[in-house]
């Protein structure tokens, strides 16, 4: 197994000053493995990703890319130092179109922008379709597929969705999950976190069972799934799982 | 038709022209930088005085251009009034504005503010230059008579034709480039532009930057075909934000289509009302629009 690219290390982390929302987390990502963040409503989940990406405060803890230490760096540089984070809602610029949301997702070089955008469109074909259309007349899924492209425009050495699945219909779910596992083999180590426990880990390498902003189950995404732990972390019977 | 009423028009078009330059930065204020800038008619007034002092400086020897009342020096002080208001807005960003965004202040605590400096500035004008009214220039130009008897002055063709070109030009920045791009996208959400690594501090900066330079062109456009006073540009404040909020926050070809309307309605008002109520159209003109389309007519109420 490869040296992990993101390490989270006793990361505490919250809005407002004494109210710890993650809770001294700590987790790896490897290197073209998609790791899936579980766990009851109000675990913590999002602020963690959050939090990573720089835009809620780290009180202490690390969050280390590539042997590099990022916390607490501001999150449009957490973007170009290759973390593609994709917010749950308001993912994309509904006002601007397909390309001017690539564009200006891209890095300052205006040839790297342009050959990214050209990836996207081959990743993405829906999308090359729609190039000129405004980001609010796309479909949920082709929305997603934007919200992806959009976060790999800066070849992104980590890719950091918030629940993709959320919205979407069966056979949308399925092609995104599939999407992921498309670009975790080209090597992008994916951190992901989601509500549908069962889909989402099939389609991962691990999982991860936050409760109250502080892992409490970690391994890998099969022996997960029947685990009978992760049932009784989500009904909150928090205390026995212990 | 009746030439009082094309007179009013050609006038109309001419106001409209300086409101909408105005109404841009309030309206790229009021979505970006998300306040509505009470001292943006101040920067117009600086703008024109900016203009002035360089003018007083530069003046003698210079020969007006026939058939316009102004010189090539006039050109340098336009210049140098944009760039020194971008100056002045950005100072007040970096003394005020910076400061409440970093202690996460009330959207309400950053309008007091700016009418706080608002007041500040134009008293530092009146101080500086007495309540009595100025021009750049006394020389005596001919008006243009257009048939069926329409009378427009040199100047005022010179301003239209400014105002279109500065118009054409921040349509190209916002629509090609990537800092307008930026701007667009800060406009529509400051958290998705950040995680997209969009320095949205740059942005704020290139915003007053815009508004403080097209303020600075609406107020040396308003003082070369009208005059100034110390209150121009406060007195400009109701119509630049009847014209952005007519517009739609947010939509600069909106504001631009404000502006026109509110200053052909202000003009226009006079061949049927005492001119004494003219300052009540822009209100007016709000208030009925704001009824039927509550997003203005270019806005998107859907954020
Ligand atoms: N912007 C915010 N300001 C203050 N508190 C917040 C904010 N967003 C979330 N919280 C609080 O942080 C806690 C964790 O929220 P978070 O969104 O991280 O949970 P989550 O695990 O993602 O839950 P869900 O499964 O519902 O998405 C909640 O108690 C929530 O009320
Ligand atoms: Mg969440």
């Amino acid at each position: 197994m490869s040296a992990p690219v993101l390490t989270i290390s006793n990361l505490v982390a919250g809005y407002v000053p004494d109210v710890p929302i993650v809770r001294g987390a700590s987790l790896n990502v490897i290197p073209g493995s998609i790791l899936t963040v579980l766990g009851p409503n109000g675990a913590g989940k999002s602020t963690l990703v959050k939090a990573i990406a720089g835009l809620v405060p780290v009180t202490s803890g690390t969050v280390m890319l590539d042997g590099k230490d990022v916390t607490s760096t501001p999150a449009h540089a957490v973007a170009g130092l290759g973390i593609g984070y994709v917010p749950q809602t308001e993912n994309v610029f509904t006002t601007l179109s397909v390309v001017d949301n690539l564009k200006v997702s891209g890095s300052p070089s205006a040839s790297d922008t342009r050959m990214a955008i050209e990836r996207m469109f081959v990743l993405f074909p829906d999308l090359a379709e729609r190039r000129r259309h405004l980001g609010r007349e796309l479909s949920g899924g082709q929305r997603q597929m934007l919200a992806f492209a959009r976060a790999l425009m800066r070849s992104p050495r980590v890719l950091m969705p918030d629940e993709p699945s959320a919205g979407l219909s069966p056979k949308m779910v399925g092609i995104v999950f599939e999407k992921l596992q498309e670009l975790a083999a080209t090597g992008v180590a994916v951190l992901m976190v989601e509500q549908n426990a069962k889909a989402a880990l099939r389609a991962s390498d691990r999982g991860l069972v936050l409760v109250e902003g502080k892992e409490r189950l970690e391994g890998p995404a099969r022996q997960l799934l029947d685990d009978p732990r992760l049932g009784e972390l989500y009904l909150g019977k928090i205390d026995e799982a212990a | 038709m009746d030439p009082l009423f094309l007179q009013h028009t050609s006038d109309g078009i001419l106001t409209g022209a300086i409101i909408a330059l105005g109404a841009i930065g309030v309206t790229l204020s009021m979505t970006i930088l998300r306040f509505a800038n009470f001292g943006h008619s101040e920067l117009v007034t600086f703008g024109a005085y900016i203009a002035l002092v360089f003018v007083s400086f530069s003046g003698i020897g210079a020969q007006p251009i026939d058939p316009f009342s102004i010189g090539w020096p006039f050109f340098a002080a336009i210049a140098a009034a944009g760039v020194g208001t971008a100056l002045l807005a950005l100072a007040t960003d970096w003394l005020i504005f910076r400061r409440l965004r970093r202690s996460n202040a009330a959207r309400l605590t950053f309008i007091f503010a700016s009418f706080g400096a608002a007041l500040i500035l134009r008293n530092l004008i009146m101080l500086g230059f007495g309540a009595s009214p100025e021009y750049y220039s006394r020389e005596l130009t001919m008006a243009i008579l257009i048939p069926p008897g329409i009378r427009v002055m040199p100047d005022q063709i010179l301003v239209l034709g400014l105002t279109l070109v500065l118009v054409v030009a921040l349509w190209a920045f916002l629509t090609f480039t990537r800092a307008g791009l930026a701007m667009r996208a800060v406009a529509e959400s400051p958290t998705l532009s950040s995680v997209s690594g969009i320095d949205v501090n740059s942005v704020t900066r290139w915003t007053w930057i815009l508004s403080g330079g097209l303020a600075a062109m609406a107020g040396v456009f308003f003082g070369l075909t009208v005059q100034l006073r110390p209150e121009m540009g406060f007195n400009l404040l109701l119509p630049l934000f009847a014209a952005a909020i007519l517009g739609g926050a947010g939509s600069v070809f909106g504001a631009v289509v404000g502006g026109l309307i509110v200053g052909l309605a202000e003009n226009l008002s006079v061949i049927w009302i005492s001119p004494g109520y003219k300052m009540a159209i822009p209100f007016l003109l709000m208030l009925v629009l704001l009824y039927l389309r509550p997003h203005g007519l270019f806005g998107r109420g859907e954020r």
